[in-house]
């Protein structure tokens, strides 16, 4: 069973260091969120996040992260905004006593974009980087073991929450418990909480445990057993991505304050 | 027969076949052990009888029905399964209403039902612990509060998987009388076990697997004796058997009633035996 979402490869994508791969989400996170126009995410995504995805050979695998985990925040965020946009005028929809506005579907789908450009840049680097790598990449930089574990646990949470809700759900299944229909599914809400909450919860206090008496936290400075390949060009590419967000929240500052 | 397994072959995502080919039958009231080293395919071919894993080929039939299409939950009101790890599924406020999750669950009578919740505590040792939390108890107590929550379904099949792990010995000594209770109840008993000991006390027949085919299938002696040749195997066999192979005995024993008859025997055949010249 997967510990993490990364799908193995061999492309440029997957061999180039954890920390550009990172840097390009934060990087990407940032100019999308920087711009007020919604053609801007859009572009961002189309032209540099999606390509990159295909590069790396895990298209399919992005697309349907994508759909699975942006589709229904992107259909929450539409109907909220667009039926409860406060201050909202233009009317373009009724149903029954709510009302669709343009400036609420607007915000909407510029707020979807903004999300679509975030995960898409950090589905990218968990799909093309082992925890593992990125744990080494970060330590490497001297990175506090503490934010390296957070970083890690991140990673790692939803395969092993997923991995988790389906035993348990296994397991209710087993003693009778049905999921159909909407009431079914909500029957079985309580039953598959609990045990997964306080799971989450035995997991992490365990874990911890088990890391410090390993040492966990004793120096700053651990030994690596692994060293990530990085070069200049990595280097300046990163810089040029830190550049190109810092660019972006000039020339948005600039905008509003113009 | 309650059970009838023909051809059942099964792969996971990756490509591994875990079972290659199985097939046999079970009758009701029978005690079947499952045993095989790490990776062998028992815990996969169990997750089959209750419908958690569907074959890539082949058929499961129980108490005469197929079980292709049968939901998990449906399974459930013929097979009852205890998971290995009882955290899975404990969520209940109280020892009690967690046992009763299972029989309200398959919509029995509330008379039926506190009757059912009720054997099952009392013969799982729990009936001083109905009000305690489940999470409250420990991990011996929480395997037997998932063993209870099964028993209290009251499915004429019951497939404990790896059910003598983290239990001490009074907790297995009971989980083997409930195996011969239920077994002579008419209940069939499949156990996915690693614990020889406990399943040459209690199992009428052994199904071992390796790399997901059945090698050896029939009484515990049987497959004791094969499982004593020196081929290199994965357990370590029961005491009495190891004690019998050092005093020498061709056949292997493996309970302490085999035991105490075969030195019995020995000492008959002595005492009778002509003395010398």
């Amino acid at each position: 069973m997967r510990e993490t979402v990364h799908a193995s490869g061999t492309s440029r994508i997957h061999r180039l260091n954890p920390v550009t791969k990172l840097t390009f989400a934060v990087a990407v996170t940032v100019c999308a969120f920087a711009m007020v126009d919604y053609r801007w995410p859009l572009l961002l995504f189309c032209v540099v996040v999606l390509p990159a995805a295909i590069a790396a050979g895990v298209v399919r695998r992005f697309l349907l992260m994508l759909a699975a985990l942006w589709a229904p925040v992107a259909v929450a965020v539409l109907l909220v905004q667009g039926f409860f946009f406060p201050g909202a005028h233009d009317v373009i929809a009724r149903l029954g006593p709510l009302k669709l506005s343009s400036e609420g579907v607007s915000f909407a789908v510029q707020t979807a974009l903004h999300i679509l450009v975030l995960m898409g840049g950090f589905f990218l680097l968990l799909l093309t980087t082992h925890a593992s790598a990125l744990m080494s990449a970060l330590s490497e930089r001297k990175v506090s073991p503490n934010v390296i574990y957070i970083v890690s646990a991140a990673v790692q949470i939803v395969p092993t929450f997923n991995r988790r809700a389906t035993s348990i759900l296994h397991a209710q299944q087993a003693r009778g418990q049905t999921i159909h229909g909407l009431r079914g599914r909500m029957r079985a809400l309580a039953p598959l909480m609990g045990p997964l909450v306080l799971s989450a919860f035995i997991d992490v206090g365990e874990r911890a445990a088990a890391m410090e008496t390993r040492g966990f936290g004793a120096t700053r400075r651990p030994t690596n057993l692994t060293v990530v390949a990085d070069s200049g060009a990595q280097r300046g590419l990163r810089a040029a991505m830190l550049l190109c967000a810092l660019v972006s929240i000039v020339v948005n500052v600039w905008g509003v304050v113009r | 027969m309650i059970l009838r397994i023909d051809s059942l072959t099964f792969r996971y995502p990756n490509g591994t076949t875990a079972l290659d080919g199985v097939s046999f039958g079970v009758e009701a009231g029978e005690r079947v052990a499952l045993v095989g080293p790490n990776g062998a395919g028992k815990s996969t071919l169990a997750r089959h009888l209750i419908g958690i894993e569907r074959p890539a080929s082949g058929t499961i039939e129980i108490d005469g029905r197929r079980t292709d299409g049968l939901a998990i939950a449906e399974l459930a009101r013929t097979v009852g399964f205890v998971f290995q790890n009882p955290d899975d599924q404990l969520h209940a406020s109280s020892v009690a209403k967690e046992v009763g999750f299972g029989p309200r669950n398959l919509r029995f009578a509330p008379d039926r039902r506190k009757e059912l919740v009720e054997s099952a505590l009392r013969r799982t040792g729990l009936t001083d612990l109905v009000d305690a939390h489940p999470h409250h108890l420990s991990l011996g107590e929480r395997k037997r509060v998932a063993l209870a929550s099964v028993l209290a379904m009251d499915t004429p099949v019951v497939v404990l998987d790896e059910p003598t792990t983290g239990q001490d010995h009074r907790s297995v000594a009971l989980l083997g009388n409930l195996v011969d209770e239920l077994a002579a109840e008419g209940r069939t008993v499949l156990a996915v076990t690693h614990d020889m000991d406990f399943c040459a006390e209690h199992f009428d027949r052994v199904i071992a697997l390796e790399d997901g085919r059945i090698v050896a299938d029939g009484p515990v002696e049987h497959w004791l004796a094969r499982a004593s040749r020196p081929t290199g195997h994965a357990f370590e066999l029961p005491q009495l058997t190891r004690l019998g192979r050092r005093l020498g005995w061709q056949t292997p024993v493996a309970t302490v009633e085999g035991f105490l008859d075969r030195l019995t025997s020995d000492a008959h055949d002595t005492a009778e035996a002509p003395a010398g010249p």
